[in-house]
């Protein structure tokens, strides 16, 4: 019975051919390595297969054997951030960035580099990527799925059962996280840039 | 008229203008507010630059590479595992 289902709806036969160079370019971008690409790309379709009950007609194959992608690649981040010994995002910290009256508690250094000129610094994307990394659970995903992939806000949270200002207070939180995260990794480090 | 904002208050508005366009008064209240303050404005130029390295780091995955596949050898291998899986799951029917 199962199985006659997901025949209507899905076709697993078809996806490493449909899907296969997609999902690994996808993945190798992200992760920066063949081998785990390829590993990552194979749990994806995997998981789908034992997943399939929870495919919705709404979305189309590809965005749903992205999503599960996505899913498999922040965790990797996540193994992988353990590893490293980066100075992680603070929830207290950032908390305490603003005072009563919401003015800053702190200073905010200036950034004297250009987006573009930074993106062109090898050692300041490994950092920007581990500083992504670090971001938790959904925060990671919705940041993800908004930045990296362009997602419109209704459809992330519509994938993950949350309000809209649920998904806008995240966004906002990841990217305090995220800016925190390289003033310390490398802004501070590196007063010579 | 237009919003009064704190720091706190435009830090919001400043992640919330990238994924919402905002009204005309809110605008103008992160424009207003990012005049007078030094520190708001810095971090408008940081979450902004986040942003852009961001877009820069999935156009280049977008259009770069499209001559990366994945291998044939690993394309047989998943076919394998996916058709050995399907099958498993008819025989329980």
């Amino acid at each position: 019975m199962k199985d006659n289902r997901i025949k209507k709806q899905l076709n697993p036969e078809k996806w490493v051919d449909l899907y296969g160079d997609y999902l690994f370019r996808y993945a190798l971008f992200r992760v920066n390595n063949k081998n785990i690409a390829e590993d990552i790309v194979q749990e994806t379709f995997l998981s789908a297969l034992k997943a399939s009950d929870n495919f919705k007609f709404k979305s189309t194959e590809k965005t749903w054997l992205t999503s599960i992608l996505r899913f498999k690649i922040i965790d990797h981040f996540r193994q992988k951030g353990k590893e490293n010994t980066i100075i992680a995002d603070n929830e207290n910290k950032i908390d305490k960035l603003f005072n009563k009256k919401g003015k800053w508690n702190v200073d905010v250094p200036e950034w004297r580099f250009s987006a573009q000129e930074l993106f062109e610094k090898k050692e300041f994307m490994n950092v920007f990527n581990l500083c992504i990394s670090k971001l938790k659970g959904k925060t990671a995903y919705v940041f993800h799925s908004r930045e990296l992939d362009g997602e419109k806000t209704e459809t992330i949270c519509k994938d993950l059962k949350i309000t809209a200002t649920n998904c806008w207070v995240m966004l906002h939180r990841a990217r305090q996280n995220i800016r925190y995260c390289l003033e310390k990794n490398w802004f501070d480090k590196k007063e010579e840039f | 008229m237009f919003w009064v904002f704190n720091c706190k208050e435009v830090t919001e508005k400043i992640s919330l203008s990238l994924d919402k366009k905002l009204s005309f008064s809110q605008t103008m209240g992160i424009k207003f507010h990012l005049m007078m303050c030094k520190l708001c404005a810095r971090y408008h130029n940081q979450v902004f630059i986040i942003h852009e390295l961001t877009k820069l780091q999935s156009e280049m995955e977008n259009h770069g590479n499209q001559n990366i596949t994945l291998s044939t050898d690993m394309k047989n291998a998943i076919n394998i595992k996916i058709t050995d899986h399907l099958e498993a799951n008819s025989n329980l029917i």
